[in-house]
């Protein structure tokens, strides 16, 4: 017999309430757990797709928020604001390639899909794009669709069936190799018959523009707003300010989860006060038979620490499982659309994992400390006689 | 060493309630003779408890001393207190007081813990020594619950004995036991004492009390007769 071994026996011989504080630690951990996850994954994932989009700089129109930036990371739907010739007074600056897009949606069998107008050829070369099946697009002015690898695979495409946008019949040109960025779950047409079929005359949404010498970027900046009535911002800069709104986005997470967490650290001081309560006559007896104060009170939060190893333990387990099942069925909004479609890798974080662990323990010996004190402080004659 | 184990001197125990004062010892003064059998009695209500509790450590009185082997056991830390109990004192109680989470041997094994005497496998067998001992070696395993009442004493008994105390106060051990339990846990308490064991009851059972060696007869926290 050990000091250990009671407390395991104190713990299971009343399994009905065990089980109840074991499930609040757990749940709030796993909670901390997965919100925490994901929160850290929307961040990776912000930086993904930066990367992916292969731009240097980005030209949106004058007075976007940060709200429409990240769309332009996600692919969702944006107002078609920049006229053609500005792209091509863009364009006509020496040192950087520039590509517009005009993100526009449709829907198939019910689903939302982004539909891309892009200019075929420049497209191909900014990106490296090449084609899995089918071919390419072989005119700017083509009356058919090139898709992205995860649209394909999602609802079945085979070459040559045919996609209806705006009540117009496209064949499926060809399908692209998969890219790993949000260019997979796309269709892309030619940027003159996107705008024709959404009625937004010579629009774009934004320019993705490369730049050859990346040293001198604040330069190209400085001419293209001398060129041009637009904004621009840097690949750096989208990717500052997109993940300053993940952040918040983060932090409330981080918050929520902690609130889950207090209410679980206050089940335990509840359970372990009522503890005391009904085993007062234990305590006396404890004492009766030699044991110390220290060793009361070593007792009971030893007990409390347990909920927190076990909880935390079962609780990491359950949060990482959660994260990775659950983050593709997120609905879909400005943030979470990131992790839509793609192969969004739950970040197994060892840190995360010992840390959390580490927190829930931490969390239970915090809250198993006065309750503990309170059960060492009852004198033996008083718990003993207690009925 | 002095032929007194314990001794109590002008003890004094009040009770402060936020409105009353209850005295319930006042004013004991008493010596038991090493390896004595001997009787507290007296109504109830009267500080017969209170008398034992202290006697064992268990509380502190409000004014007086009690010594056992002449060390003042009132001016000891609660700390040094606790280690008295585990090596120098067996408590038994009227209802058993065993640690209900735990089977009997445990029961037994836990007592040895605190006292810190030898390690687990030692514990263990003395467990199943005292068991045996005490004929219970067939409910090693058998938690509180699974025993009857006169069962549960004796292991409470067996626990007593788990340090091999010279002391034993019982307050009144054989108060919850139906009549053929009683004679059982009896036969058991009179060979401790026929071993050397200082025994101290606090009974209202006059079988116990015709074989006590000396008797202390409590009234309103006195004694008055002996």
């Amino acid at each position: 017999m050990n000091i250990s071994k009671l407390v395991l026996r104190n713990i299971t011989g009343r399994k009905g309430r065990f089980i109840f504080t074991l499930l609040g630690i757990t749940i709030g951990i796993a909670s901390f757990v997965t919100l925490l996850s994901l929160g850290s994954s929307l961040k990776d994932e912000v930086k993904r797709q930066a990367g992916e989009l292969g731009a240097n700089l980005v030209v949106t129109p004058k007075g976007w928020c940060a709200y429409e930036q990240i769309s332009v990371l996600t692919g969702e739907q944006l107002p078609e604001a920049i006229p053609f010739d500005e792209v091509k007074k863009i364009s006509a600056l020496k040192g950087l390639k520039a590509v517009p897009y005009l993100t526009e949606k449709t829907a198939y069998k019910n689903s939302p899909v982004p539909v891309i107008g892009i200019l075929p050829e420049e497209m191909k070369v900014f990106k490296g794009w090449e084609t899995g099946s089918g071919s390419y697009f072989a005119e700017q002015n083509e009356r058919a669709v090139v898709i992205g690898s995860g649209i394909a695979q999602q609802f079945k495409f085979n070459l040559q069936d045919e996609i209806t946008i705006r009540g117009e019949r496209f064949p499926v040109k060809g399908i692209l190799i998969e890219t790993g960025s949000k260019d997979d779950i796309a269709v892309f047409i030619p940027l003159s018959v996107a705008q024709k079929l959404y009625g937004v005359g010579d629009k774009v949404s934004f320019i993705a523009i490369k730049v050859d010498d990346i040293s001198k970027i604040d330069e190209y900046i400085q001419k293209i707003q001398d060129t041009s009535n637009v904004a621009v911002v840097s690949d750096k800069q989208l990717l500052k300010s997109v993940l300053s709104i993940v952040g918040t986005v983060s932090l409330t997470l981080q918050l929520i989860a902690v609130v889950a967490i207090l209410a679980a650290a206050f089940g335990i001081i509840n359970t372990m006060m009522t503890a005391i309560h009904e085993r007062k006559r234990e305590i006396g007896i404890l004492q009766a038979i030699g044991a110390k104060q220290t060793t009361v009170f070593n007792i009971f939060l030893l007990e409390s620490g347990l909920y927190g190893l076990l909880g935390g333990i079962i609780g990491v387990g359950i949060g990482l499982a959660f994260s990775s099942v659950a983050a593709p069925y997120i609905s879909q909004n400005e943030f979470t659309a990131f992790m839509k479609g793609s192969s969004l890798a739950v970040n197994f974080d060892l840190r995360l994992v010992f840390g959390s662990i580490f927190f829930s323990l931490f969390i239970s010996l915090i809250s198993g400390f006065y309750p503990a004190w309170r059960a060492s402080r009852l004198t033996p004659v008083e718990a003993i006689n207690y009925e | 060493m002095n032929d007194t184990v314990i001794k109590t001197e002008n003890l004094i125990k009040t009770y402060n309630t936020s409105k009353v004062k209850t005295h319930a010892l006042r004013g004991v003064s008493l010596e038991v003779p090493r390896g004595s059998f001997s009787c507290i009695i007296g109504p109830s209500g009267h500080g017969k408890s209170t008398l034992m509790h202290l006697m064992g450590g268990l509380d502190r009185p409000t004014e007086g001393r009690v010594l056992i082997d002449d060390l003042d056991i009132t001016e000891l830390s609660n700390s040094a207190l606790a280690e008295l109990r585990a090596k120098k004192i067996g408590f038994i109680f009227q209802f058993f007081n065993l640690l209900r989470n735990l089977t009997a041997e445990e029961n037994i094994e836990a007592a040895m813990m605190f006292s810190k005497n030898g390690n687990s496998k030692a514990h263990k067998e003395r467990a199943k020594e005292l068991l045996s001992l005490l004929g219970l070696s067939d409910k090693l395993k058998a938690k509180p619950s699974e025993l009857s009442g006169g069962q549960q004493q004796r292991v409470a008994i067996a626990r007593a004995l788990a340090n091999d105390p010279e002391i034993l106060l019982m307050d009144e051990p054989t108060g919850n036991l139906d009549s053929e339990s009683e004679s059982e846990v009896l036969e058991h308490i009179f060979k401790l004492h026929k071993e050397g064991k200082t025994i101290v009851i606090v009974t209202h059972n006059g079988e116990i009390a015709k074989e006590a060696e000396m008797i202390f007869e409590i009234r309103d926290g006195k004694v008055v007769n002996r």
